[in-house]
């Protein structure tokens, strides 16, 4: 969502820099400056440049729909990181402990979503956009999954459902 | 409905009985276990001055993941595409390369989480140099 509200962001930069041009060029007999180009805006607001030129290194396509969905990662205290391959559907550490944690990767885009971990909700703990294929448009979301509990072993269940299409996608692992 | 298409026999096993007994959680066995000292020392020292590290870890986290980087981002891109998760590589170029890459991927920070992590990765690049 943060690359997100970087590309509002540098729309609504944009938007003010036209409106700029435009005030200036609508009181061109006052003592507005006139601006004759979004350049000499530029030039003139470093820190304006800064943003529009190192503001966003990765492009998203109009939320493309989910396509696929997978547990990639699972962290507990006492087994420490496991990666997680596709079709994998138990664990091969022996997790447990007072807190546990899960990365899940969406191909696509969801709209709502939820995980749970022996029937309680997890707390989403933070988000990352990633590009799969290395053209530099995010493909997808990596979410981290932190619940605080004492276990020693469970099912963690995730499902989301894709914007546009709403169709419902699910994954599961059981925490050995 | 789950959809599994890709073929990752990666599977990190650094410690398959307690974790308990790890003396730091640095990251680095995962994003870097073949880089040269130099590296593990700029990244230990730059650690120290943020408080995380780039993988997300925190100080005294204990092996929980604080925030998920875009450095870790990377690092299972390469593990979805097959690869391994090492992304640091061997050399001090190699690391100054890949911490680049997630510097730029990051842009502006938008919170103070990201503040961290950028400075996270310039302390590691400046004492890299």
């Amino acid at each position: 969502m943060k690359k997100f509200n970087k590309l509002v962001s540098l729309m609504l930069v944009g938007a003010m820099m036209l409106g700029m041009c435009t005030t200036a060029y609508a009181k061109d007999e006052s003592n507005v400056k006139q601006y004759n180009s979004i350049q000499e805006v530029l030039e003139e607001n470093e820190s304006m440049q800064d943003l529009i030129l190192s503001g966003e290194n990765l492009s998203r396509p109009a939320m493309a729909p989910l396509t696929s969905m997978q547990v990639m990662w699972v962290n507990s205290q006492d087994a420490g990181e496991e990666h997680i391959s596709a079709g994998q559907y138990a664990t091969k550490l022996d997790h447990g402990g007072d807190w546990f944690q899960v990365i899940t990767l969406e191909v696509g885009f969801s709209s709502v979503r939820w995980a749970k971990f022996k029937h309680m909700e997890m707390e989403s703990t933070d988000t990352e956009y990633v590009d799969l294929n290395g053209d530099n448009i995010m493909d997808g979301v990596l979410r981290l999954w932190t619940i605080n509990t004492s276990y020693t072993s469970g099912k963690f269940e995730y499902s989301a459902w894709s914007v546009q299409t709403s169709k419902e996608f699910s994954t599961w692992i059981n925490v050995l | 409905m789950e959809i599994g298409f890709y073929t990752n026999n990666y599977v990190n096993t650094y410690n398959n009985k307690s974790v308990k007994n790890k003396k730091s959680f640095d990251g680095l066995d995962i994003l870097g276990p073949e880089a040269p000292n130099e590296v593990k020392e700029a990244w230990n020292k730059a650690e120290k001055e943020c408080g995380i590290n780039g993988y997300g870890y925190g100080v005294n986290s204990g092996g929980k993941l604080t925030c998920l980087t875009s450095l870790f981002a990377m690092s299972l891109e390469s593990a979805y595409n097959g690869g391994g998760r090492d992304i640091l590589g061997t050399t001090v170029h190699s690391a100054k390369t890949a911490v680049q890459k997630a510097l730029d991927r990051l842009g502006i920070p938008q919170d103070s989480k990201e503040k961290k992590e950028k400075f996270f990765y310039e302390s590691f690049l400046r004492y890299l140099n």
